[in-house]
């Protein structure tokens, strides 16, 4: 089931992802209103990161496309914030916290001016925002993953954009912190902004994400949280196997051939 | 020498972070073909020729390890290792060729192999400086994208910066520098004056801009060290004395860096080893004379028997601890002075108030808590005991019906 938004900030059509033929999307169609948090929730292997990244066109699609504000990615980039899995980089690099936040205020057309004053002052704000304003010199290799990843959320809200984009953030962190984030970005929704997070616990994600996307390579469901969380869409999204999709899936993997053309 | 120091290890710096060392190597070895090419065509010798070549042949190296890495099964590293001995092959070949041809200019040739940094004309360091100031120039101007896309380079490309750009850009700026530096250096060991000083670098500070200063200085200490030497001793090859002087800097690093050093770990844990077996000498001297009130002074033999473990070292500690003035000796015997007193009572207090806090707190059995609480008795700061005794309302007694000394 999917709620069909009228006028959408963002929106996601027919979108089919593959690595090396096998999909890791198909055919994912949905559209979100502004001013939501919502929750992409799936088993391991469900293309939940995929979605992400293809949303901000880091991986490209077979056929399909994304429109944020109704316009592809490239042309509103400075609007949207992105959060990376915290394992996609190595956190032995020689950096501080508050460089590492500092990334966030990089913007293309100031690419020779030096970060001013201000873009300092936001940074350390972002960093109280998320409780770590007294790390702002420490070394990144000296974090926990927890505090890494707060490090990775202070440097999404540094780029202050409308829509923020995050891949499992709150993977290797605390209860505590974890509510104290999902306050924090309950703040960023009221005020209007769209938040979309890829989430793996079930029970928080019922108590925070007003707004669940259920996915396990193909779209189970899409829509506010009550409407969504009922025991049989749970059900095809993480026990009842989508046997016909996988078994095609391999079979494609399998050929020699493209088999698309294009 | 030292302009060509200070230009592989800025871009090596960043090669290096993005775990592209091996990168640099294919690339340096196969600027050979491009050498010998550009020789045999324009029949000159002159450096901007043969650097074209050099950047054409190094370029095309990596878009065929591209190639064979999006194209096939091949992972990256084997696909770099066909690329480099590849090229190099055919670099090998051609310079065979160009021997056997005895064509004018064609001797010194060979000195691109391994180097010789004594056979530059003064219009060849020119071109070199030329090189080497817009290398470091473009850095410079493009510091924070660079670190930007070596540390996250999905994150940078979602911020909408033109990654693929900066990232031909950087891949220009490391052919370039190995094709300056083959003719001081060789293109046989030219990777290592991208990869040796970063390394060794890495090893001394948390900065990047540091990093790359101190790599710099590494590159150039090495490049100008066997430049001498080649320099002194007309025989001998400039590429191989340079970079053994790099490396040796790096085992240096590795050996002897502060923190991160093997040396530098090992005397920590020595002296954090020597803290413990005192603490723990004292923490026995104090239980001799909880057990034995009225008593002060102890002989060797009693001293020993608490302390088995410590009987090689016993004298060495027992020295130790006299001249921190936590124990005085008068004959062969021993007593605590009242700072040794101090000193114990809080190391004991640290022990109990521990193994009370397993006991109550979480729940362990007590006779599973003293192993637990001999470790941490030695790395519990004032405030955490402080912490420590207001959350257990500060005891009286212990798991084990022992008095809580305050």
């Amino acid at each position: 089931m999917t709620t069909k938004v009228a006028d959408p900030v963002i929106e996601v059509h027919d979108l089919t992802v593959s690595y090396q033929r096998k999909p890791a999307l198909w055919g994912v169609d949905f559209s979100l209103p502004s001013g939501v948090l919502a929750g992409i929730i799936g088993p391991n292997g469900a293309g939940k990161s995929t979605l992400i990244k293809a949303m901000m066109g880091l991986v490209s699609g077979d056929s399909g496309y994304v429109r944020l504000f109704n316009r592809p990615i490239d042309e509103v980039r400075g609007k949207v914030a992105y959060v990376p899995q915290r394992g996609t980089v190595d956190w032995d690099f020689p950096a501080s916290v508050l460089d590492v936040v500092l990334m966030g205020r990089f913007k293309k057309r100031r690419l020779f001016s030096r970060l001013s004053k201000a873009d300092e002052a936001l940074a350390l704000r972002c960093l109280e925002q998320v409780g770590m304003e007294g790390f702002k010199y420490r070394q990144i290799s000296q974090l926990s993953g927890g505090q890494q990843q707060r490090v990775f959320l202070a440097r999404a809200l540094a780029q202050q954009a409308e829509i923020y984009l995050m891949d499992e953030p709150f993977a290797g962190i605390d209860a505590t912190t974890e509510q104290t984030i999902f306050e924090l970005l309950g703040k960023l929704r009221d005020e209007g902004k769209t938040i979309l997070v890829v989430h793996h616990d079930l029970q928080s994600a019922y108590q925070y994400f007003d707004w669940i996307i259920l996915l396990n390579t193909q779209l189970v469901a899409s829509g506010p949280r009550s409407d969504i969380f009922v025991p049989d869409y749970l059900r095809k999204t993480y026990g009842g196997k989508l046997n016909m999709l996988t078994s095609v899936g391999e079979m494609l993997a399998e050929m020699e051939a493209p088999t698309r053309e294009k | 020498m030292v302009l060509l120091g200070i230009a592989s290890s800025t871009i090596g710096t960043f090669a290096f972070l993005r775990k592209r060392s091996l990168t640099g190597d294919a690339v340096a070895h196969s600027v050979l073909p491009g050498v010998c090419l550009a020789f045999l065509i324009f029949q000159t010798r002159n450096l901007w020729v043969l650097l074209g070549g050099a950047f054409v042949t190094g370029w095309l190296s990596i878009l065929f390890v591209d190639l064979i890495t999006s194209k096939s099964r091949i992972k990256p590293d084997a696909a770099i290792g066909i690329a480099l001995s590849f090229f190099f092959a055919i670099g090998i070949v051609l310079l065979t060729y160009i021997q056997q041809t005895g064509l004018p200019g064609q001797s010194g040739l060979n000195n691109f192999l391994l180097g010789k940094a004594a056979a530059m004309a003064p219009e060849d360091i020119r071109t070199m400086s030329l090189v080497s100031i817009v290398i470091v120039g473009t850095v410079a101007v493009f510091f924070q994208p660079f670190r930007l896309l070596s540390f996250d380079p999905d994150f940078a490309k979602a911020t909408g910066m033109p990654v693929r750009f900066y990232e031909t850009l950087l891949t220009t700026l490391t052919v370039l520098a190995v094709a300056a530096g083959i003719q001081a250096v060789g293109v046989v060991l030219m990777a290592a004056m991208l990869i040796t000083p970063p390394a060794a670098a890495r090893f001394w500070t948390n900065k990047l801009g540091v990093m790359i200063l101190l790599s710099v200085l590494f590159g150039v200490a090495g490049g100008i060290l066997g430049a001498y030497v080649s320099f002194a001793n007309n025989k001998m090859p400039t590429g191989p004395w340079v970079v053994t002087m790099t490396s040796l800097l790096v085992v240096a690093s590795i050996l002897f860096a502060p923190g991160k050093g093997v040396f530098s770990r090992w005397w920590k844990k020595r002296q954090y080893r020597n803290k413990v077996q005192r603490e723990n000498l004292l923490k026995a001297l104090y239980h001799l004379e909880e057990a034995t009130p009225g008593k002060q002074w102890f002989g060797l033999p009693e001293i020993m028997e608490k302390r088995p473990d410590l009987s090689d070292a016993l004298a060495g500690q027992l020295r130790q601890l006299q001249r921190n003035g936590m124990i005085e000796q008068s004959q062969n015997k021993y007593a605590v002075t009242p700072e040794g007193m101090t000193e114990g009572k809080r190391i004991v207090r640290i022990h109990r108030l521990w193994e009370m806090y397993l006991t109550e707190k979480m729940n362990i059995a007590s006779d599973h808590v003293h192993e637990d609480a001999e470790a941490i008795e030695h790395i519990i700061t004032p405030e955490l005991e402080e912490r420590l005794a207001a959350l257990l309302d500060y005891p009286e007694k212990d798991p084990h019906n022992k008095e809580i000394p305050w």
